[in-house]
């Protein structure tokens, strides 16, 4: 199955894929601190769009999947929109938290579509506890999508048996992805430990 | 054969999983050093669970013995699995790293990238060091997966449906690739051209026994 990965465009050469990891989740990490920090004046904004725009063309990423990547934050900007009307908030807040949103999401997007997953992960490798994070990123990053790919096979046998799946359907699916990843989790271990791997390490 | 020396030998070996259902009763077998051994039978008949067995990833009654020895942690470096789907053989983020695995654990020493970059000539590819596992075909996985285990030159091979699932073409490089590894081979495989081509002796297994030993005269 194919899959658009997450650091599909890492393997490109543009601007931000020439750029250290580390260098880039550092200014990432300033960038979302100066965001909260920024003042409720639309003139404080425009720079950092400006800069998205610019970032994104010379990083080779087509700005149409770009967009549409950003679109995945609404749902949950609904729920911000609605809290702030409970809370007797005005418009507002409600506009720079939206505008917050999409210039953080816009930032986290750049960074993990122009770095390979590998090196991002490396960041954390020769840290203090760092090799355990190191380690369940690295599983869940490589996992997910063999997840995913057993979550897909088994939909469409469920619908080439015509059963398009709704709710109950997809909680028996997820049942069942639940015993799948298990048992895979166990091939795994085997395959670990005949490669040497020991259980205290 | 009975001139060689016995690099395999399995002794009264029972296994049951814990449903109680009797997977393996009581084989018994000797593998010689460098023989190709194909185990072929019907699904569930045992053939995974007995590579399982030798390869000691599974508890067992009856002895197993490797070069005369009981199985035991040393023993493992001797042993290369190949596991019948590849995504449970590699796991690390980069091909180099899957394939550094086994020697890094065993403490091989030596020059890592040269480790690597020998490893992935023998399974012809070349280069393959960056790329991410799960970008890979199915082909180029399994081909991952051996140089995974070449990479610390075991003397025993298990080889677990080695030609599953792989196109024609990929199918006679893979068995190519197989024919030219060093050592002791033991395949459990649906694939009876496979078996016939390569083995020396095929042993047919059925409800948990041996059923039948067959020479090829290869």
């Amino acid at each position: 199955m194919k899959h658009h990965f997450i650091d599909r465009f890492s393997y490109e050469k543009g601007f931000l894929q020439n750029l250290s990891s580390s260098f880039k989740f550092l200014i990432l990490i300033l960038f979302l601190f100066l965001f909260l920090l920024l003042p409720k004046k639309i003139l404080f904004y425009l720079p950092f769009i400006f800069i998205i725009l610019i970032l994104t063309f010379i990083s080779k990423i087509p700005l149409k999947y770009f967009l549409k990547r950003i679109l995945i934050i609404f749902p949950f900007l609904l729920i911000i929109f609605l809290l702030s009307i409970l809370s007797n908030k005005n418009f507002q807040n409600f506009l720079y938290s939206l505008l917050k949103s999409i210039l953080s999401i816009s930032y986290i997007l750049l960074f993990s579509f122009t770095t390979k997953m590998d090196d991002f992960f490396k960041i954390f490798e020769n840290k203090k506890y760092g090799k355990i994070i190191f380690l369940i990123f690295s599983f869940l990053y490589r996992y997910f999508f063999i997840l995913y790919d057993e979550f897909e096979r088994i939909k469409r046998a469920m619908i080439s048996k015509g059963k398009n799946p709704n709710f109950k359907e997809y909680t028996i699916l997820s049942g069942n992805i639940f015993v799948k990843s298990y048992e895979r989790s166990e091939r795994i271990l085997k395959a670990m430990i005949s490669k040497g791997w020991k259980i205290e390490k | 054969m009975e001139n060689r020396k016995v690099k395999i030998e399995i002794i009264n070996l029972k296994f049951s999983y814990e449903d109680k259902k009797d997977v393996l009763k009581n084989i018994n077998l000797k593998i010689y050093e460098n023989e190709i051994v194909s185990i072929i039978g019907e699904n569930g008949c045992g053939k995974t669970t007995l590579l399982l067995c030798i390869g000691g990833l599974l508890k067992y009654e009856g002895k197993v013995l490797i070069d005369g020895e009981e199985f035991n942690e040393k023993l493992r470096r001797k042993i290369g699995f190949l596991f019948e789907n590849p995504d449970d053989s590699i796991f690390m983020p980069r091909v180099y790293d899957d394939v550094i695995f086994g020697p890094k654990n065993f403490g091989i020493k030596g020059n890592y990238d040269e480790i690597v970059k020998k490893s992935l000539e023998k399974v012809n590819l070349t280069g393959f060091e960056e790329r991410i596992p799960h970008h890979l075909s199915y082909g180029e996985k399994k081909r991952v997966a051996l140089a995974s285990i070449l990479s610390y030159e075991p003397e025993i091979f298990l080889l677990d449906e080695p030609t599953l699932a792989l196109s024609p073409i990929a199918r006679k490089n893979f068995i190519e690739l197989i024919k030219k590894i060093k050592g002791t081979k033991v395949i459990a495989t649906h694939d009876l051209d496979l078996a016939y081509s390569i083995s020396e002796r095929i042993i047919v297994l059925n409800d948990g026994k041996i059923e039948k030993e067959i020479l090829t005269f290869i």
